[in-house]
């Protein structure tokens, strides 16, 4: 696989890495720490909250100048795109399995209530079996699932029933050994 | 007390505790341990790190964060550390793949023997010089680390001990990745995002008035997102890549057989104890680990059977003996090195060892550092009962490895035929669980996940990540020394010049960093 190590994106990545640095010192550092870089407290000077970040800023942009001034061999390049392409595939990934893992479980009380008119509330039920295993075993199957055809460009029904499987183990294996130990969501409810 | 008595306070501390079967607890988890890591290392893409990530919330969530659960808890870290060294050598040696990426020379000669029939010769020769190194290594280290320790906390104060972690920091950023500048923007990064949500200030820095971050990331989320799931998720776009390019892997059929006997075994020693020499030279170094070391040992020894080899013995590369020998001493003599600037300056060396730090510092009972084998002059230091605590369970562990790791390694050999199309996502969802476990909050994982992406970008820049998190973990204690170093000084601005040892670890710094870029610009 490429990566984007070449002459040109290395001097771009250092150009990335010096400007979120120029921002950081010259924008949020500034104004968003209180004090200054050496403070007087109790007639004594200290060291104030601002000098690490400062020093650890300067450090960042000394090494991306050197990135961007370096005659690093060129080797070839995966392009911009592809790479936030990739990028935007596992965000998209990973939200949708927070999100399901999260609202699946009161969705489906909520659903519950308007079709029985009854007034049943997550919180309460979240130790029940199987509904504290509903958002993340649902959430868990899509992630491996997903993650796999990603791998693998194709995916079975066998495979996503393996999954299924294997996430509701893991589920198992977290819940029923130990008493303290929630799946998400439960402890978020 | 004297240190003897400390170190006798510290083998009973391995017996005290609950017993299951009989067996000590904290005997019973570092066992547990090795065999989970055996197994952990004979699969291919796992590797000891990854099972040490996901296991410490577990365990944490277990036994809790009294003192009384530190033994269980790194005893367990140490047996699985130990335990995927081993187990790296079996797919390493049977399938060509290797387990953990320090394994890699192992493929050079374990595969073609076999190829050759004799794969149980070549995962006995594994064992044989995996335990042997392993167990050297554990000796220097029992040696070594309390006299370097007592050594530290005599010779170096405040302001030195600032110019040491630097030191250390820098060393780290110019011997890991492509670059020197890639290392000190890893190190730079890694400072700063251990300096979100901290300082003395009423108000955290650097939260944006965001209550999530008012305390900083999640420490496990930050170090488990960069480390384990950017590189589950980078092991995922190689698989795709190699899905596109190559389609389906081989199976291939497995004939275990070859017979290692005495006098293979003492012959083997001439390869074995240089190795291991290196093996603990390097890992006594932080940030080189264990790779370096295998093809250090493996070059040593290559040169060694050159000049020595026998008529109709195979050469190095076409399935000799004594290669797996000299690479297994080698990458497993690293492992108790490591713990020694772990345990007698808290400053971690690899990843295992972050791990461990992790640990120490999340449970109570033992904050590494110099102090840790300080002698009171009266009453005990249970730090350092703690420390010979562990120190008497490696040694045990490797008594366990010497007895049945061999068979163990053996059925393990299993494991190197699970797909990664599953294995990976399997693990980046246990990871995530067990994150979940230990924090309680979507947050956690929201942030687990954004560290998991920034490991990725990380990893598609050639940024090393090593450096990044090891200045994370020692970003706060820097600054803490430092602030203490300058107020201790009289606010002197050149408090890292103080004194004859901090110039000459400071000028250290320099140099490394000089000599680095000159030696990758002559390349």
């Amino acid at each position: 696989m490429a990566k984007f190590t070449s002459l040109k994106s290395d001097m771009f990545l250092g150009a990335f890495l010096l400007a979120l640095a120029l921002g950081a010192l010259f924008v949020w550092i500034p104004l968003d720490i209180d004090t200054g870089l050496v403070e007087r407290v109790r007639r004594r000077n200290v060291i104030g909250d601002t000098l690490a970040p400062t020093a650890a800023i300067i450090l960042i942009i000394l090494a991306s100048g050197s990135l961007i001034l370096s005659r690093s061999h060129s080797q070839p390049v995966a392009s911009f795109s592809s790479g936030l392409r990739i990028f935007g595939y596992f965000i998209s990934v990973f939200t949708v399995t927070l999100m399901v893992m999260r609202y699946l479980g009161p969705l489906f009380i909520s659903l519950v209530n308007e079709t029985s008119a009854a007034e049943l509330n997550y919180r309460n039920l979240r130790n029940i079996w199987p509904l504290k295993y509903l958002g993340y075993v649902v959430g868990g199957t899509f992630l491996l699932s997903v993650l796999s055809h990603f791998m693998d460009n194709g995916l079975s029904r066998r495979r996503v029933a393996l999954f299924f499987l294997i996430t509701f183990m893991i589920a198992l294996f977290f819940d029923l050994p130990f008493e303290d130990i929630l799946l998400p969501p439960n402890g978020d409810v | 007390m004297g240190m003897a008595e400390h170190i006798l306070l510290g083998i009973q501390a391995i017996f005290a505790g609950p017993a299951v079967l009989g067996i000590p607890l904290n005997i019973l988890m570092v066992i547990g341990g090795l065999f989970f890591g055996i197994f952990i290392g004979a699969t291919p893409g796992l590797a000891g790190p990854m099972a040490m990530a996901i296991a410490l919330p577990i365990l944490i969530s277990i036994f809790g964060y009294e003192a009384s659960a530190l033994l269980p808890i790194v005893g367990f870290l140490l047996g699985i550390m130990k335990g995927a060294t081993l187990g790296g050598a079996v797919p390493a040696i049977l399938f060509n793949t290797p387990g953990t990426p320090d394994a890699l020379m192992t493929t050079y000669d374990g595969y073609p023997m076999t190829q050759k029939g004799e794969a149980r010769k070549a995962l006995k020769a594994a064992h044989f010089a995996s335990v042997s190194g392993d167990t050297i290594s554990d000796i220097v280290l029992i040696l070594c680390a309390p006299f370097l320790a007592v050594f530290v906390e005599a010779y170096l104060d405040l302001p030195e001990k600032s110019a040491l972690i630097i030191l250390s920091l820098t060393f780290i950023a110019a011997v890991m990745g492509t670059s020197i500048s890639k290392g000190l923007v890893a190190i730079g990064l890694g400072l700063f995002v251990a300096f979100i949500g901290s300082g003395e200030d009423f108000y955290p820095r650097l939260s944006l008035g965001v209550d999530a971050i008012a305390g900083g990331f999640p420490i496990a989320a930050v170090v488990l997102g960069s480390l384990i799931i950017g590189e589950v998720l980078f092991a995922m776009l190689e698989a795709r890549s190699q899905t596109q390019q190559q389609g389906k892997i081989k199976q291939i059929v497995l004939k275990v057989a070859g017979k290692l006997t005495l006098k293979d075994r003492l012959s083997l020693l001439a390869y074995i104890l240089p190795s291991a020499f290196i093996g603990t030279v390097i890992g006594a170094l932080p940030g080189i680990g264990s790779t370096l070391a295998a093809t250090l040992g493996y070059s040593n020894g290559k040169r060694r059977h050159h000049l020595r080899r026998k008529e109709g013995e195979p050469a190095f590369g076409q399935g000799a003996v004594q290669g797996v020998a000299s690479t297994e001493a080698a990458n497993s003599a690293v492992s108790g090195a490591n713990l020694i600037p772990v345990l007698s300056l808290g400053i971690p060396g690899n990843a295992a060892a972050i791990f461990l730090i992790l640990a120490m510092e999340t449970v109570d009972g033992l904050n590494p550092g110099p102090s840790v084998f300080r002698v009171p002059s009266e009453g005990i230091n249970s730090e350092m009962v703690m420390a010979f605590g562990l120190f008497s369970l490696m040694i045990l562990a490797n008594l366990v490895n010497w007895l049945v790791g061999g068979q163990v390694m053996q059925l393990m050999s299993i494991m190197a035929r699970v797909p990664r199309q599953i294995l990976m996502p399997t693990v980046l969802l246990v990871t995530i669980t067990s994150v979940y476990a230990q924090e309680t909050s979507l947050y956690a994982l929201i942030c687990l996940l954004g560290f998991g992406l920034f490991g990725l970008f990380m990893r598609l820049t050639s940024i090393p990540i090593l450096p990044f998190v090891i200045a994370y973990i020692l970003g706060n204690i820097l600054e803490r020394t430092a602030r203490q170093a300058f107020s201790s000084t009289g606010a002197d601005p050149y408090f890292l010049f103080s004194s004859p040892t901090s110039i000459l670890l400071m000028l250290s710094a320099v140099l490394i960093i000089c000599i680095f870029t000159w030696k990758r610009h002559k390349k």
